[in-house]
């Protein structure tokens, strides 16, 4: 998985994928290729993980209308 | 029929009262509404229930002694007598103590709501929702300016700050809120991919809190399009709101927490996955050098120069063998002529004539002599001896026994 790629998953789906990889080498029928190029995308979304929540900030909005238009309001960040 | 005056009706009346013993000393729950306090300290208030009131003086020196200042709303039981203020010919109840925690209007209200609700099935177990597990947009239901607000996007940023956050700010207190957090539902109700909500409003005493016992709020909630969390007041308040989200927690901070997952037992995990990953991989590897360790013993077991090397050693062991197998008969042999031999040695004519023996052979024809009827007067024979040969002519031949040899 390239770079750009890793960047386009939302966090819990780097997270489900990270699950899956853990479920699929448990399970022990790859081989050892497939075993050691999951290995390696293993470790790229655990650290992404890990990264994602370093790097988030909360974004907040404010609705104005029930029409659902929304204002940024990064000035409520006490 | 006589005609009486104002004052002696009243009079009457006011005899008939302080006369009952029911209303001499007795105890009222009820609401305080339209509380005033005059200059002169003296208090003048209505205590009410929901289908009736009742104007109430508490005088100075006992409204001094009250270790609270009664006000609108309160629920109390107040003590006191009932009487008559002839001025006004209005019968009145003279306070003299109360105490908070008597069932007030409002609460009566809240027990009706409540139980009209509850019988509606509003509250139900099965209308909960559950809360998605990885939220992105949460929608935020509470005063823009309140410690509320702080407290959720502080528990919000410390546990997962992934998500985006959609305010919809609100009156929370007062007169104007219930309408006011039904508009903000309502505005909320409008974003796109909202995934969880939360209702709240900081601690305060329960008539601060009142605007959540509103049923237009309680069933707005109730209505709510996605799931929604209600953190209302402290720990031990319960708003109809409350009882109509698909989850009550008691404060803000615990509404936040409540929507998203935690990231510090997140990253606890991903930690986990990590050294699960290395473990497992590590594992496969090894077992693959291991079977790969197996089959290359294997391989060589059946390497046919190993084959060749086998027979090799077979047929050396063989030679080994058949060589050792000949040395040894030939030592046998060996042995067996030496012991041939010395017996040999032992019939050796020379060692016979050592002993005092001569051969005796023709010395024409070398035919060895063993009879004297194979000689004849004249005739030439060689006698040996170990250390020489006698040639010599017979002279004579007798016949007989060699015994008289001595």
């Amino acid at each position: 998985m390239d770079k750009r790629e890793l960047e386009a998953l939302s966090f819990e789906d780097t997270y489900k994928r990270l699950e899956d990889i853990i479920h699929k080498l448990e399970e022990g029928t790859l081989s050892l290729d497939e075993s050691v190029s999951l290995y390696e995308e293993g470790m790229q979304l655990a650290k992404h993980c890990d990264q994602k929540l370093d790097a988030a900030e909360i974004k907040i909005t404010e609705v104005l209308s029930e029409m659902g238009d929304e204002i940024d309001r990064e000035d409520v960040l006490i | 029929m006589r005609v009486k005056s104002v004052t002696k009706v009243t009079r009457h009346i006011k005899a008939l009262i302080d006369a009952d013993e029911e209303l001499d000393d007795l105890w009222i729950e009820g609401e305080i509404s339209n509380f005033t306090r005059a200059t002169s300290g003296h208090c003048y208030f209505s205590l009410k229930d929901s289908a009736s009131e009742i104007r109430c003086v508490m005088w100075r020196q006992d409204a001094r002694r009250l270790p609270w200042s009664p006000s609108q709303g309160d629920a109390v039981n107040a003590h006191g007598y009932v009487s008559v203020y002839e001025q006004r010919g209005a019968y009145q109840f003279y306070v003299d103590t109360m105490n908070q925690g008597g069932v007030g209007l409002r609460w009566r209200q809240f027990l009706e709501l409540k139980e009209r609700l509850e019988a509606e099935g509003l509250f139900d177990a099965s209308r909960k929702r559950p809360l998605p597990t990885w939220p992105r947009r949460v929608g935020v239901v509470t005063s823009s300016a309140g410690a509320a607000l702080r407290d959720i996007l502080n528990v919000l940023r410390e546990r997962y700050p992934l998500v985006d956050v959609v305010l919809s700010p609100s009156l929370v207190q007062g007169s104007e809120a219930p309408e006011d957090l039904v508009r903000a539902l309502r505005r909320l109700e409008g974003v796109e991919d909202l995934d969880v909500a939360i209702i709240a409003r900081g601690g305060g005493s329960m008539e601060d809190l009142w605007a959540f016992n509103d049923e237009r709020v309680a069933r707005a909630v109730a209505a709510f399009g996605v799931p929604i969390v209600s953190g209302v007041g402290h720990e031990t308040d319960f708003t109809i709101t409350d009882f109509c989200a698909d989850l009550r927690t008691p404060t803000p901070s615990t509404a936040a927490a409540a929507v998203v997952p935690d990231g510090r037992e997140l990253r606890t995990q991903i930690g986990d996955m990590r050294r699960n990953l290395t473990a497992l991989v590590t594992d496969r590897v090894a077992r693959y050098r291991e079977r790969l360790e197996r089959e290359r013993r294997l391989l060589r077991s059946r390497d046919p120069r190993r084959r060749l090397a086998e027979e090799r050693q077979r047929v050396d062991d063989l030679v080994a063998r058949g060589r050792a197998a000949v040395a040894q008969a030939i030592r046998n042999r060996r042995l067996e002529l030496a012991r041939q031999r010395a017996s040999l040695k032992a019939l050796h004519p020379y060692l016979v004539m050592k002993r005092g023996y001569a051969v005796v052979q023709d010395a024409v024809s070398g035919g060895r002599i063993q009879s004297v009827q194979e000689v004849d007067r004249g005739d030439l024979l060689d006698i040996y001896l170990p250390d020489g040969t006698l040639g010599t002519e017979v002279t004579r031949v007798i016949e007989g026994e060699a015994d008289r040899i001595s």
